[in-house]
């Protein structure tokens, strides 16, 4: 009796295999293919990777190991960002504009520019575009770099009835602003103070507007107010010319000590890691 | 990395110099080992059981490893993100400075 049940549903998984190939896939049902294709070539081109060596050819065969991955992906974002203009407002459609946008490479790739313009164009004003806005907010720090993202953030901003939605996108226009002001630090541009001053009245306006809201960058990620105290305080305390708070703590050994011991010396404070 | 910083160590061994660490490595036993290896004999804050989400970390918004600050003897920031060449550059020039008997 096993015996034959076995058999008549090993037939019916044959059968519904078969069927499934002779079925059109459903475009959620396409988009899952996708996201495992890119896992799947993910995983190949990293072990592909670790087996090239150290011989004289080796970066040689970095560079065309990276380049075929790449072209791999990019073809991947495509078809994805096809699923998302074939019918943009669906959930297989923005699940295919989500996750091409939380994928920092797809930014530089045509299929990243048509992604940001999908999604301004038709879920600018949604509760559910908060985590592509974040993301698009991590990645495009230069406020130059991507006028689609760009478009994008301001959309958002303008049209979103979401609080927290619309503090994703605040929150990327004062990254923007504090990487200006560290940019002409490092330059030593005469209008880095004046930057500097315009990046810390960014934080503080979106520390009182959107302190609250969550950073929708991926789960427990703290509050919008959490991460505007700590640029402040960066900005307010670690630039040049300011006097370095001081640290107390303890050395590898438990040894309690600050850097205030040092004061007197030239010191060079080191944030490393041996991984 | 570590070359080029135990060469500024020892070259400014008679020096009012100090390169203080903020590591972040979790596993204490492990960075020991690491450390006798690699011969980093300088002093370090451990930034604690959390790694990098330590307190030391968060406090300065280090969001890179290694962030770099290079302080005056009066304690002003001067230099950041400074490494090889530009590091000792920066250095050399703060003991200059204490040295010509800037105040």
């Amino acid at each position: 009796m096993t015996h034959t049940r076995a058999a008549v549903a090993a037939l019916l998984v044959v059968a519904a295999a078969v069927a499934a190939d002779d079925k059109p896939k459903s475009p959620a049902e396409r988009l899952e293919a996708i996201k495992k294709e890119q896992k799947d070539a993910e995983a190949a081109y990293f072990k592909a990777t670790r087996s090239v060596g150290e011989g004289p050819d080796a970066q040689k065969k970095y560079e065309e190991l990276y380049k075929a991955f790449d072209k791999g992906q990019a073809d991947r974002f495509a078809a994805a960002v096809e699923i998302a203009k074939a019918d943009p407002k669906s959930d297989a459609g923005f699940g295919a504009l989500e996750w091409v946008l939380t994928i920092p490479r797809a930014y530089y790739q045509p299929a990243g520019k048509a992604a940001l313009e999908l999604t301004a164009e038709h879920h600018a004003a949604s509760p559910k575009v908060g985590k592509i806005v974040a993301w698009a907010g991590a990645i495009l720090r230069d406020e130059t770099s991507n006028p689609a993202g760009q478009a994008l953030l301001k959309a958002v901003a303008e049209k979103n009835p979401d609080k927290a939605v619309r503090g994703q996108a605040h929150l990327a226009f004062a990254t923007q602003a504090k990487v200006k002001a560290d940019r002409a630090e490092y330059q030593k541009a005469a209008n880095a103070d004046k930057l500097a001053g315009e990046a810390e009245r960014a934080f503080e306006a979106i520390l009182k507007d959107y302190g609250d809201s969550p950073r929708l960058i991926r789960e427990n990620s703290g509050t919008i107010g959490e991460l505007a105290k700590q640029e402040l305080f960066e900005l307010r305390n670690l630039r040049i010319g300011k006097v370095a708070p001081d640290i107390e703590g303890e050395d590898l050994d438990g040894a309690k000590f600050k850097l205030s011991d040092y004061r007197g010396k030239v010191v060079v404070i080191d944030f490393w890691g041996d991984w | 990395m570590y070359p080029h910083e135990r060469s500024l160590v020892k070259r400014l061994a008679d020096k009012p110099f100090a390169l203080i660490g903020v590591n972040s490595d979790t596993d204490k036993e492990k960075l020991k080992k690491r450390m006798a290896e690699e011969r980093i004999t300088w002093r370090s804050f451990w930034n604690g059981p959390k790694g990098t989400d330590g307190p030391i970390s968060k406090a300065w918004n280090v969001r890179g490893w290694p962030t770099i600050y290079v302080l005056d003897h009066k304690g002003v920031i001067r230099f950041k993100d400074v490494r090889e060449q530009q590091m000792d550059e920066a250095v050399d020039q703060l003991l200059k400075e204490m040295e010509g008997g800037k105040k």
